[in-house]
């Protein structure tokens, strides 16, 4: 069971997003432009706020679902005693468990051993992800990826599944069990690496189980050490995402030299119609997109240790009716992107790696400007390419969720922009196609991580987890907000989680008390 | 069996109404998810302000008066620091005149967004811990209060009217500031104190009978002149 856990820590979900300063790149854009260019510097764009308050929204249903199916899941499926299931990735879990006579500082201590040590592995991995991207080994990646989302939906699915079994007392013969378990695994796989005939809900939903399967697994461990891990992934992203030594950002560079896609796990969400068709492109947006992609890539990178190196990313983008067109082969983006938009003459940019960077959307529909196209090829490869990529997918089970997220971003800021924004989002459509701008993408690690933190605010009390919850949603929102105002790579785990850890505290030290005092009345105020 | 079906009439007491304005009001645009999102979390801060300055008021903690006060003052000054960054975000959004698009907020649906979120997180922080914790249980909790009703039942009626007048708080917060008629938000706290204070009579025995009725009394007065302020004030601009 412990070798299913490969995830564990390596998928950090790390939604980088990154934005490169735009500056006079935008002259002799199409007219709207510089309007658009007016407006930004007054204030905000309404396209933006508008594309973002949609893109939001889009990845907020799925997040929200996944937060509450996992504290839910957390609290009723437990062994009524301490388990020692996850001891196996803890140092000193024994000791740390609480053995009575550790004080705090001796837990806190042990805790941080092990959150370390954990996090430690996940950037080990990370770089040898880097180094099997480095050096092409695409199916290598692709094949462990496929392997490990097998063994987490099998294994460790199974393992929930009886734990719910046992506690609920519920009948169940192992004939059965094996063969659902077979079943619901492989099925799973080719849902979210093959995509092709199965229908979007259902890719959907084995990306949330997978996210809530990893969040329970993850969540069993020691009070002290879970919360520590947190803390310490999310310095961790902070530091790979954000400092030029980490290895997301030397990902990020391979990325944008060899234009490939890597595989990964990603969530791809629907927006509504309505957020689809604009027909301005407003530089913010393309900015957005390529710096998100970026940063998508690099968070993708850093949290799960591995996942950067998962530039075979396989998510192919399903569509909305799940139609599956020959181009979402590679699971870019911009296959998807593709499929449905005349090419464009950037389109051999694109090549199946999807980066299809901003200038083939530009090349669509308007004449490309030279100095913008080259920025947009060179963000692309950082940018735009990973967007349409959609970087960041863990390489392991759990390294794919971190990545996931940071694909989000990226995605998200590319994929999910209509045709105005296509500029950004690279690739992204050559004509504001319906099938590019129609999706957001966000990586599973954002998924699992802020699940973890509500699962875990959860086993104390109800107020604790519907504080985190919300503020957890809030920090996704501040986190697109500073995307947008600083137009670098951010990683989406550092906000959220600190909130969350912050406000787990507080509520728990003042909040709960004040509560019980109000409701023994009881007084409402 | 008895006392799911008890947590589950509690919960959709409470939940019903708000979460159908939730739903057929604030999904339908994401621009209102967001103001709701910042309504959830301006209460979260005004119950931790609250709750920090009623840990820091040692001796006078057990007062239930200095708690309403507080609580109350604490969230009126919430509400009016949620219109504020509202305001300034439409004054950013509404400086890029674009020529086609147009925000598509007005107060009305703003409000009545904040309002929801705000009402949301004050029912589920406060009912839902009880109701939650009463899950664990096999028996049900009575408090004396109210001797032969159920405390969850209690506080789910006191949270249903509160719900509705976090609502109409908010129109009136909006209402209020959007016109630059601040000291008028001292009937907001008037209103929101006299609520909060009712539910003081819970203290004597079977107190319920007293503070249930007169809180309901209070939150359609509070309707009313939600109601009322708003043509009024639309009539005057």
């Amino acid at each position: 069971m412990s070798r299913t856990s490969p995830s564990l820590p390596d998928s950090l979900p790390a939604s980088h997003v990154r934005r490169e300063p735009t500056s006079t790149s935008y002259e002799g854009r199409s007219p709207q432009l510089p309007l658009a260019d007016a407006s930004r510097a007054e204030g905000l764009d309404i396209e933006d706020v508008l594309y973002s308050a949609n893109s939001f929204w889009a990845v907020l249903k799925p997040v929200a679902l996944t937060m509450f199916l996992a504290s839910l899941v957390v609290v009723n499926v437990a062994f009524a005693t301490e388990d020692q299931g996850v001891s196996v990735y803890a140092i000193d879990d024994g000791d740390a468990d609480g053995n009575g006579g550790d004080s705090n500082s001796v837990k806190l201590g042990k805790s941080l051993v092990n959150a370390l040590t954990i996090v430690g592995v996940i950037c080990g991995a990370t770089f040898v992800v880097v180094l099997l991207y480095k050096f092409r080994c695409m199916k290598c990646l692709f094949g462990y990826m496929a392997l490990s989302s097998t063994m987490l939906l099998g294994l460790m699915g199974g393992l929930l599944w009886y734990t719910a079994l046992i506690r609920w007392d519920l009948p169940c013969d192992y004939f059965t069990f094996v063969i659902v378990l077979y079943n619901f695994a492989f099925v799973g796989v080719v849902a979210i690496f093959y995509q092709k005939g199965i229908p979007t809900w259902v890719t959907q939903g084995y990306l949330v189980m997978i996210s809530v399967i990893m969040a329970w697994q993850l969540s069993r461990f020691e009070e002290w050490t879970g919360w520590a891990l947190l803390v310490v992934l999310a310095l961790y992203d902070l530091c790979a995402v954000l400092t030029p030594c980490g290895p997301l950002r030397y990902l990020v560079g391979l990325m944008q030299e060899y234009n490939e896609p890597m595989p990964g796990l990603l969530y791809e969400a629907e927006l509504p119609g309505h957020a689809r068709h604009h027909h301005r492109i407003p530089p913010s947006t393309a900015l957005r997109g390529s710096e998100r992609a970026t940063g998508a890539l690099a968070s993708a990178g850093s949290l799960d240790g591995g996942c950067e190196g998962d530039d075979v990313r396989l998510q192919a983008p399903v569509g909305d009716d799940g139609a599956f067109s020959p181009a979402m082969a590679l699971g870019s983006q911009a296959h998807t992107v593709h499929s449905t938009s005349p090419p464009s003459p950037l389109d051999p940019l694109l090549d199946g790696t999807q980066s299809s960077p901003g200038g083939t959307h530009l090349g669509q529909h308007h004449p490309p400007h030279p100095s913008r196209s080259l920025r947009r090829v060179s963000r692309s490869q950082g940018g735009e390419t990973l967007l349409e990529d959609g970087m960041g997918s863990p390489v392991e089970g759990g390294n794919e969720h971190g990545g996931e997220s940071e694909r989000g971003e990226r995605g998200e800021s590319g994929r999910g922009h209509g045709p105005s924004e296509g500029l950004s989002s690279s690739s992204h459509h050559q004509g504001g196609t319906p099938e590019q701008e129609r999706s957001i993408k966000l990586g599973l690690g954002d998924f699992v991580f802020y699940s973890v933190l509500v699962g875990k605010a959860a086993l104390y009390g109800f107020a604790t987890c519907a504080a985190c919850f919300l503020v957890i949603i809030a920090g996704l929102g501040a986190t697109l907000v500073l995307l947008s105002v600083f137009r670098k790579a951010l990683p989406a785990l550092p906000i959220s989680i600190g909130l969350g850890v912050l406000f787990y505290l507080l509520t728990r030290v003042a909040i709960i008390p004040y509560i019980d005092a109000l409701v023994s009345t009881p007084i409402y105020v | 069996m008895a006392a799911a079906g008890l947590m589950w009439g509690a919960g959709l007491i409470v939940f019903s109404p708000i979460s159908c304005v939730f739903i057929l009001v604030v999904t339908r645009r994401p621009e209102l998810v967001i103001i709701a999102i910042s309504g959830a979390f301006a209460y979260l801060v005004a119950l931790l302000l609250s709750s920090a300055l009623w840990a820091m008021f040692g001796p006078v903690k057990q007062t239930a008066a200095i708690m309403v006060v507080l609580g109350v003052l604490c969230q009126v000054v919430m509400r009016a620091v949620l219109y504020r960054l509202y305001h300034r975000t439409e004054i950013l959004i509404k400086s890029a005149n674009h020529p086609v698009l147009h925000m598509p907020l007005n107060d009305i649906t703003s409000s009545l967004a904040a309002g929801t979120g705000y009402g949301l997180m004050h029912a589920v922080m406060i009912f839902g811990s009880v109701l939650a914790s009463g899950n664990s249980d096999p028996g049900v909790l009575f408090a004396p209060s109210c001797t032969r009703t159920p405390l969850v039942v209690v506080l789910a009626l006191l949270a249903l009217a509160f719900t509705m007048m976090d609502l109409s708080f908010m129109a009136l917060t909006f209402l209020y500031l959007r016109r630059r008629k601040c000291f008028r938000m001292g009937v907001i706290f008037l209103m929101h104190s006299a609520a909060s204070g009712l539910t003081i009579l819970n203290d004597v025995e079977n107190g319920c009978t007293m503070s249930l009725p007169l809180v309901y009394v209070v939150m359609v007065a509070t309707v009313l002149v939600t109601f009322r302020e708003w043509r009024q004030l639309n009539e005057d601009t």
